[in-house]
């Protein structure tokens, strides 16, 4: 969505067109062997976003919401299609990011890492990923082309995602499948990291600087040879933001601070919670003691009856106070 | 406003781009590109359309168009028309239709779609939330190609180009253009974000050298069916169930091959793996559903595929030549070109000049003429017929009652015999049909009469 | 061979560019006009009062005037004279609003009033205590074309920083003649930021972003008020004046979808908050039959039908629902008063 586009195909000169017609395609065909479908068994269920590999013999680098702590049977879908199971080795959750370790037969190809502080709004910028699944389903990576139409801070986590902070926001095409992708420069090096996370302000795409994530992928690779650590972080219990009662044998909910992951989900007094996490609700104290158990960034499904009717919200916990 | 005009100066140091640059150059080429396309895009009933011949052939997306045959419409700029719904093939989601008395009429012409590449800039042209009805200016939008090849699930996206051009509701139908001013996809289907059904960087269009490939049969009229590999079942490479399958990515392998069905005569096992069809390479079995779909029914496309040899063990290479789509379909379907029946079909397999007849259904105009299997159809009407598909769109072109003058050849024979075409039973293609099944085969018609859900054809509305 | 390889082979190992001079000319380009044009544009905080309709924040989002419910977080304005008058869209500053603070890109902070706003034209005029603000150039009426590469500038999240968003004009022609269109991504951030071309001369204000996308998500459709319209009311504005929309006809507030096969009647893609047709319980997917037991098949018809009613008037509408087997339709008859378009 861009004029980037055009430009490209409509340069002065002969030469210079020639030059930047291939621009788009050289940035394609140089990461595309870089970007990987992945697929994996959550503890929450299947889920599917995209991963880059970042070294020969076989690290790839995906995000925490697609492949969180726990997470089975990783099946990771590379340019060709060729499909090999992957390994977890990292996460962190607070940067969104998950190590996973194939063993390729032959060696893999792995991104060129960029300067994240070197970009600039208005540079062009790419992104590259499994699209509504495109790798998977197709081996045809998604290619998006745009800007970078700002820079600035994420507070809160959205669309599962588990990164609050600084974030490159780019007008090339971001959409679920797309976590984990690699936000490209014009030479199609990665600059960023491809969040869901957003701002409700915006409505538009959103890359973790790569260059403080660097460090992270080190660590979590460990020393060579080393063992692999996953990097500690605060375990803060998960804040909904409700409480509850029961009523006429029922979990009823009394109140909803305002601002609470719950009242965003539409939660509101007198809304009845039937069951948690897939499993029914007997009462009050079960509903608590349960949710005790979660913590921060948790994403929980919790089925509602509200006037009558039933729906199931899908919903992050928070960290109260933010 | 004298404080403004003062105020200005302070900007005398913007331009960092030079007169006559890189991006007035762009924005001049893209001016010109836009001023040759946008007159043929069409306004119909809240979608959109694409004029791809001056004599007003016209494409659009069958969930715009296919719900009734006849469209008031409206080129860009507001100039009316009514055109004739012709051809449609719900599940490919296009529709053909005829403009009434086109002439000299502005039009994009359709080009190569398996030229265009990720990366390729694109323009589309649409009527996004019918916001077009006011003035009857379109709404355009540029992005790029961002994959190839993609095969969506039911109903057939099978081998659709993916775009980030900002394509919504009411897009659909319209063109993605390239900049050498050439269609190659229609618009149709977008995948929203935020939960909301506008489009934030998806959009699906339907390829051109597909819609190439059935344009003979819209042309011809009625609903069209797509190849599909009948009586064979597939699986995915790499399946660890099965042994010497081979791995994922190198093609689909058959599961299972029942007796009598194309495959099995081309020749092809159970455990064959098939890895190029039609000329494509087949990765797995989302491209190879997408690929076949690209055909129309009757296809005999090239395959090549690979047999597991357990002596030497090792695959060993083949290549033969598939018919795609169901001959006991295909028999009823092909004997008919839009409401006209003729009663033979083709020998789908005949290479070489001229229409082979294939059956002859007995007491049927082909009959009558004495038309026999084997014949060999050069002319049809005073014209040279290629093939099977021109000389039903030969036949599509006529009105049931007129008589045809054949040359035919029988042996050393030439025969000149009169075909005098019916009217044909229209049930199978009924307007508005929004059915995702194959045609019926003849035996089992009256138990799916029993839960035959589908509405009556409509009548023809009146232009207005 | 492996189909990796075989791409590789046909396509030859293409390096990335060293440059693209095309990118470098643009890149340039969009930050030259992000800063000169950025320094017309100004941020505003907007204190509103408790929705009287409820708690924020809570209950079902289409109890909520959409404004109450929009996120937290600054929205632009573009100054338009040198003196202090601002202008953002009249949906920016709506409601019950306390308190409205401008923070020029100087970073000053100033207390700002609410002269008037035009609903038709979806734009307000402030003032704050200011003077020798810099003023965006016009750009030539007239000399906008189609397929024109333009740029949105806007105070994101951090009001402190600019955004820029990129396009091209889309149409000239929309709402009456009164706005451009653009396919550059306007949200609920930059709406009331200016639409500049390439050497950041000013079109228009971006405006209407509410009607489409209902939660301000930019679908690549967004509108910009021509500056020549703006002037045409704006000494009215001056005076204080709110001009309100022409009396819009009856409205039951759908959006219509494309025609679906199979189904005869117009199907309705989505629901508007607080609209009639929310009270009366039409569903996203319904297909709307008849209005008054007469057939409605196209959108046109529809509205037609609607146009013969008056506000106030409580029509029935014929609905063909999908049922649970996902084939057959039901009917159902849906009594519904209609009310006047709020857009």
């Amino acid at each position: 969505m861009t004029i980037a586009a055009i430009l490209a195909a409509t340069a002065g000169s002969a030469e210079a067109r020639q030059a930047s017609q291939e621009n788009h395609r050289a940035v394609f065909v140089k990461a595309v062997d870089s970007v990987v479908g992945i697929r994996a068994m959550a503890p929450l269920g299947e889920r599917s976003g995209t991963g880059v590999v970042v070294s020969k013999d076989g690290y790839i680098v995906t995000s925490y919401a697609t492949v969180p702590e726990g997470s089975e049977q990783i099946r990771v879908y590379l340019h060709g299609p060729r499909l090999l199971i992957g390994k977890l080795v990292g996460t962190s959750r607070a940067h969104e990011l998950s190590l996973i370790k194939v063993e390729p037969k032959s060696e893999l190809v792995p991104i060129e890492f960029g300067d994240s502080a070197g970009v600039k709004p208005g540079d062009v910028s790419y992104t590259l990923g499994n699209a509504a699944h495109c790798i998977i389903d197709n081996d045809a990576a998604s290619l998006g082309v745009g800007i970078i139409s700002g820079a600035y801070t994420l507070r809160v986590a959205r669309a599962n995602s588990t990164y609050t902070g600084p974030v490159l926001e780019t007008t090339a095409a971001v959409n679920i499948g797309m976590e984990g992708s690699p936000l490209l420069d014009g030479k199609g090096r990665m600059v960023g990291f491809v969040t869901l996370n957003y701002s409700p302000s915006r409505f538009l795409g959103n890359a973790i600087p790569v260059n403080p994530l660097k460090p992270v992928l080190e660590r979590l690779r460990g020393p060579d040879g080393g063992t692999p650590t996953t990097v500690p972080e605060s375990q803060e219990p998960g804040y909904l933001g409700v409480t509850v009662g029961d009523k006429q044998g029922r979990v009823s909910v009394e109140s909803v601070e305002a601002g609470s992951p719950a009242a965003r989900a539409g939660i509101s007094k007198g809304t009845i919670l039937t069951a948690l996490g897939g499993t029914s609700l007997k009462d009050a104290a079960e509903f608590r003691s349960r949710l005790k158990e979660l913590k921060e960034g948790d994403l929980i499904f919790i089925k509602v009856e509200d006037d009558g009717l039933a729906a199931e919200l899908k919903i992050t916990l928070g960290k109260k106070g933010r | 406003m004298r404080r403004i005009t003062l105020v200005i100066l302070g900007l005398a140091g913007l331009a960092a781009r030079q007169e006559g640059g890189a991006i007035d150059e762009a924005q001049k080429r893209l001016r010109e590109v836009l001023a040759r396309v946008t007159p043929a895009y069409i306004f119909i009933d809240g979608g959109s359309g694409v004029c791809i011949s001056a004599d007003g052939w016209m494409v659009t997306n069958h969930h715009v168009a296919g719900g009734q045959k006849v469209w008031p419409m409206r080129f860009s700029g507001g100039k009316e028309g009514v055109a004739d719904l012709i051809g449609w093939h719900p599940l490919d989601d296009v529709a053909v239709l005829k403009i009434r008395d086109g002439k000299d009429l502005p039009f994009v012409p359709m080009g190569d779609s398996d030229a265009v590449r990720v990366g390729d800039p694109v323009i589309a042209i649409g009527n996004p939330f019918n916001l077009g009805a006011e003035n009857w200016e379109p709404t355009i939008s540029v992005g790029i190609v961002s994959a190839m090849h993609v095969y969506l699930d039911s109903p057939g996206y099978k081998d659709a180009i993916q775009t980030d051009t900002s394509v919504n509701p009411g897009n659909s139908g319209g063109p993605l253009i390239t900049m050498k001013g050439e269609v190659v996809g229609i618009n149709g289907r977008i995948n929203p974000r935020f939960m909301n059904r506008v489009n934030t960087g998806i959009g699906y269009a339907i390829p051109t050298n597909q819609i190439a490939r059935f344009l003979p049969h819209f042309k011809a009229g009625g609903r069209q069916w797509g190849g599909h590999l009948d009586g064979v079942q597939v699986g995915e490479c790499g399946d660890d169930r099965f042994e010497n399958v081979g791995e994922y990515g190198d093609g689909t392998f058959i599961h299972g091959i029942d007796e009598g069905c194309p495959a099995e005569k081309a020749g092809l096992k159970e455990g064959d793996i098939l890895y190029s069809i039609g000329g494509q390479r087949i990765t797995n079995n989302n491209r190879c559903f997408g690929v076949i779909g690209t055909w129309p029914a009757g296809s005999v496309v090239p395959v090549k595929a690979k047999r597991w040899n357990p002596a030497k063990k090792a695959f060993e290479g083949f290549e033969t030549k598939l018919l795609l789509g169901s001959v006991e379909q295909m028999k009823e379907y092909y004997a008919q070109a839009g409401n006209r029946y003729y009663g033979f079909t083709p020998d789908y397999y005949h290479e070489g000049a001229g229409f082979k007849v294939g059956e002859v259904d007995s007491g049927a105009p082909g009959a009558k003429a004495g038309l026999k299997p084997g014949d060999l159809i050069m002319e049809a009407g005073g014209k040279r017929v290629a093939n099977w598909v021109e000389f039903r769109q030969e036949m599509g072109a006529r009105k049931p009652g007129d008589v045809v003058k054949l040359k035919v050849r029988r042996g050393m024979e030439e025969l000149e015999p009169e075909l005098t075409l019916d009217q044909r039973d229209l049930s199978q293609d009924q307007v508005g049909q929004a059915d995702r099944r194959p045609p019926k085969k003849k035996d089992d018609k009256k138990k799916d009469d029993e839960d035959d859900d589908d509405a009556p054809p409509k009548k023809d509305e009146k232009p207005k | 061979m492996r189909y990796a390889a075989a791409l590789a082979l046909v396509l030859g190992a293409l390096p990335a560019r060293a440059q693209d001079p095309l990118a470098e000319e643009m890149a340039k380009a969009i930050r030259a006009v992000r800063d000169s044009a950025g320094k017309s544009v100004v941020a505003i905080e907007v204190i509103r009062g408790e929705d009287p309709e409820g708690e924020t924040g809570s209950g079902p989002a289409g109890a909520h005037k959409d404004y109450y419910n929009r996120p937290a977080g600054p929205v632009t304005g573009t100054i338009l004279s040198a003196d202090g008058f601002i202008l953002t869209t009249a949906f920016n500053v709506s409601g019950e609003v306390k308190r409205i603070t401008v923070t020029t890109p100087d970073g000053r902070r100033h207390e700002a009033k609410r002269l008037g706003a035009d609903r038709k034209l979806d734009i307000a005029l402030l003032k704050i205590d200011a003077k020798d603000l810099p003023l965006l150039p016009r750009a030539k009426p007239g000399e906008a074309r189609v397929g024109d590469f333009v740029c949105v500038i806007g105070r994101g999240p951090d009001p402190a920083a600019l955004t820029v968003n990129q396009g091209i004009l889309s149409a000239l022609g929309r709402r009456s003649g009164t706005a451009v269109q653009t396919d550059a991504e306007v949200n609920y951030g930059n709406v009331g930021g200016p639409l500049v071309t390439m050497t950041g001369e000013w079109i228009g204000i971006t405006a209407h972003i509410y009607p489409r996308a209902m939660w301000g998500q930019s679908s690549g459709v967004a509108f910009a008020s021509k500056n020549a319209e703006i002037d045409k009311v704006l000494e009215d504005l001056k005076k204080g004046k709110d001009i309100a929309k022409p009396v819009q006809g009856p409205w039951i507030g759908v959006l219509a979808g494309e025609p679906r096969a199979g189904v005869e009647g117009v199907p309705v893609d989505q629901i508007l908050p607080n609209s009639p047709a929310e009270e009366a319980g039409l569903d996203a997917g319904d297909v709307i039959a008849a209005v008054d037991g007469k057939p409605v098949k196209s959108v046109e018809e529809l509205k037609a039908a609607l146009a013969k009613k008056k506000i106030g008037d409580e029509i029935e509408l014929t609905i063909r629902r999908l049922k649970r087997d996902g084939k057959t339709w039901e009917e159902k008859k849906v009594k519904i008063k209609l009310a006047e378009n709020p857009n």
